[in-house]
């Protein structure tokens, strides 16, 4: 038998799906070597790809045929810098075991470029125009629309999203830009941090500094904005923004880092000197919701260790529910619940309360080792649930809030904020923004529930699940140094 | 430079095959060897042997006529693969005679004819076990390099993790 080639070898191998690959790679060395040949894997990716999901294609026609006539990466990028860096970008073959085996069934569909080097604060996604709206260190507010031009795959569909406008903040001279970088990983320390969208009425409404800002959805030109201090000394940061929907389009509640929480009314913007409503809080707030089963009750959350109820028909603070963690983040789910995520002494915990009894119904901690930034669900049904951590992971969790059914993301910095659409989640971390496609995990629902109640038997409480992790977290020290060792020929 | 009507061809042992040069028209290797400057009586197709290039030029006789567009990428995944019953004489044939079909379809550069015999290939890879492809496919290479791989496979993994 004459000697097998290994153009020739990585020439059959692109007609072999994953499975097959991998058998191949068993086979000898010089096959396994091939078989882990980044284009193959990238070509698998391609074949796997539904249309509707995306590949980012290669920046240039000329790099993608050069991509599609080549056996081996190495030949298709030999000479081109260019080339290799976009195509390192992602690991394939890792690619393909998220996509196909449904260990992260989600899609990128927007990716941060190289143009973000800076942390993103907070994102708010309008599914329909498929329009994303961030909010970072350096002072813009950017929008970001998919670049449709960018395609050339056809059938592919999208290509990546791009940068459509950058609006800077302090375009009207309102409010002192210096202190933008000053953020430590931390929301609430920065001046521009969180973003409310009210998508009804096609506006963005944004903090800067002490101002408040209502822009245009489409244009990002102001339409209105004032200042939101109590008085002309002091500095007053807006930390969270609500749209106060569907009431009225021009009402819009505040919380901020002088430890109110404010209503105010955009239809005098020349002189709300005064809000309309104000309640103080014991420390900064983090957050606002406006409770779906009873639209007349505020509530939020912060530095504080209860999430404080408010009803804003009669003016007057209706309850606190106390659980001894501070809330960053609130939403609306399943069943007229409320989810929120925080910390408690450090711990992500997730908890669920219900706004009819006024009480907490569940809390889950240990799903995050960190503080839970975000939570989302899509509205309106409210019926999925993301929440997003400082530990870097995005996870998706079951109908009830008690229970994470598994990761959607994981990244090595902070993941700072998520917005859900019904089947599409924006994802703002430290170092960009990013669009997934829930649609598998959507069609997936059904068969998820399953597992989760073949499931429901291993469900520990809190404290035997943290013993069994750390169980086995010792189990794998043990692979390891035997594997270390092992290698070493010691043992 | 004209276009010489016949090629001839010379296969590893010296036997001679004089074809008209447009059944070759989809090999790369010819038309470059045509392009290219020096002696043009005949063309050197090392490592085929007779039997091989025979049949390599059967399949070159029946596409002669095909207008289809050259292919550019074999393994395309956008566009589907039409089985042609023209070919079926080349999906019948033994494992070891497939692989030199698709060797000397590599060294033509006959893209066609890669996508027929490495799709054959790879059909026949599909389903099997390690084990049976090294049967297939390399039974006396498998003396010298794979036995020991077998064992080392362990091993060199794990070196390779230790040095990351």
């Amino acid at each position: 038998m004459q000697n097998f080639a290994p153009e020739l070898v990585s020439s059959v191998f692109r007609y072999l799906d994953a499975d097959q690959l991998f058998t191949c790679s068993l086979v000898c060395r010089q096959w396994s070597t091939i078989a882990k040949d980044a284009l193959l894997w990238y070509n698998i990716c391609r074949r796997v790809t539904q249309p509707q999901q995306v590949i980012a294609p290669p920046p240039t026609a000329d790099n993608r045929s050069r991509l599609r006539n080549a056996n081996s990466f190495t030949t298709a990028a030999q000479n081109d810098t260019e080339l290799r860096q976009w195509f390192s970008q992602i690991d394939w073959r890792l690619e393909y075991r998220w996509r196909a085996m449904g260990k992260i069934p989600v899609r990128p569909v927007m990716h941060n470029t190289s143009r973000m080097t800076f942390s993103v604060h907070s994102v708010a996604y309008d599914e329909e125009s498929e329009l994303v709206v961030t909010v970072d260190d350096d002072g813009f507010l950017k929008y970001w629309r998919p670049n449709h031009d960018d395609d050339g795959q056809g059938s592919l569909g999208r290509g990546r999203y791009a940068l459509s406008q950058r609006v800077f903040m302090d375009e009207e001279g309102v409010a002192s830009i210096s202190g933008w970088g000053a953020t430590n990983g931390n929301r609430s320390t920065s001046f521009c941090n969180n973003l409310g969208m009210c998508i009804d009425t096609g506006a963005v409404y944004s903090s800067v500094g002490n101002w408040l800002q209502k822009r245009d959805l489409e244009t990002g030109r102001v339409i209105a904005q004032f200042p939101v201090i109590p008085d002309a000394q002091s500095l007053n940061f807006v930390a969270s923004i609500l749209p106060w929907s569907p009431h009225s389009t021009n009402l819009v509640v505040t919380g901020s880092s002088k430890h109110l929480v404010d209503l105010w009314d955009f239809r005098v913007p020349t002189a709300p000197s005064r809000p309309i409503i104000r309640w103080h809080q014991e420390s900064t707030v983090l957050c606002l919701e406006q409770s779906d089963a009873s639209p007349m009750t505020l509530l939020c959350g912060g530095r504080f260790n209860s999430v404080n109820l408010y009803d804003l028909r009669h003016n007057r603070f209706q309850r606190a529910i106390y659980s001894g963690s501070h809330i960053f983040s609130l939403t609306n789910f399943n069943g007229g619940t409320i989810v929120a995520g925080g910390h408690a002494k450090g711990r992500g915990v997730v908890e669920v309360l219900d706004v009819r009894t006024e009480s907490l119904v569940s809390r889950a901690r240990g799903n995050h080792t960190a503080v839970v930034f975000g939570v989302s669900a899509n509205r309106p049904r409210y019926s999925r649930l993301t929440t997003c951590s400082g530990d870097g992971t995005v996870l998706l969790w079951d109908e009830t809030g008690r229970k994470s059914l598994r990761y959607l993301m994981e990244s090595d910095k902070p993941v700072t904020g998520v917005r859900m659409g019904e089947t599409r989640l924006a994802v703002a971390y430290v170092d960009g923004v990013c669009v997934l496609d829930l649609g598998v995990e959507c069609g997936r629902w059904d068969e998820l529930r399953q597992e989760l109640e073949e499931d429901r038997d291993e469900v520990v409480d809190d404290d035997q699940g943290r013993e069994m992790a750390s169980v086995l977290r010792g189990f794998d020290m043990q692979r390891e140094w035997s594997r270390v060792f092992g290698g070493f020929g010691i043992f | 430079m004209s276009d010489p009507a016949n090629i001839t061809l010379v296969t590893m042992d010296g036997t001679t095959f004089t074809v008209p040069s447009a059944y070759l028209h989809r090999s790369k290797l010819v038309q470059d060897w045509l392009r290219s400057e020096g002696d043009k009586q005949a063309m050197e197709v090392k490592h085929v042997t007779p039997f091989v290039l025979q049949g390599v030029l059967n399949f070159c006789e029946i596409h002669a006529e095909d207008t289809s567009e050259p292919l550019a990428d074999p393994a395309d995944p956008t566009k589907p693969f039409e089985a042609d019953p023209r070919d079926d004489a080349f999906r019948g044939m033994p494992d070891d005679q497939l692989l030199q079909f698709t060797m000397a379809a590599d060294i033509l550069q006959i893209p066609e004819l890669v996508r027929l015999t490495a799709q054959e290939m790879a059909s026949r890879i599909d389903g099997k076990s390690p084990d049976q492809i090294r049967a297939m496919f390399n039974p006396d290479d498998l003396a010298e390099e794979d036995v020991d791989s077998d064992n080392e496979m362990g091993e060199v993994g794990e070196e390779g993790a230790i040095s990351k």
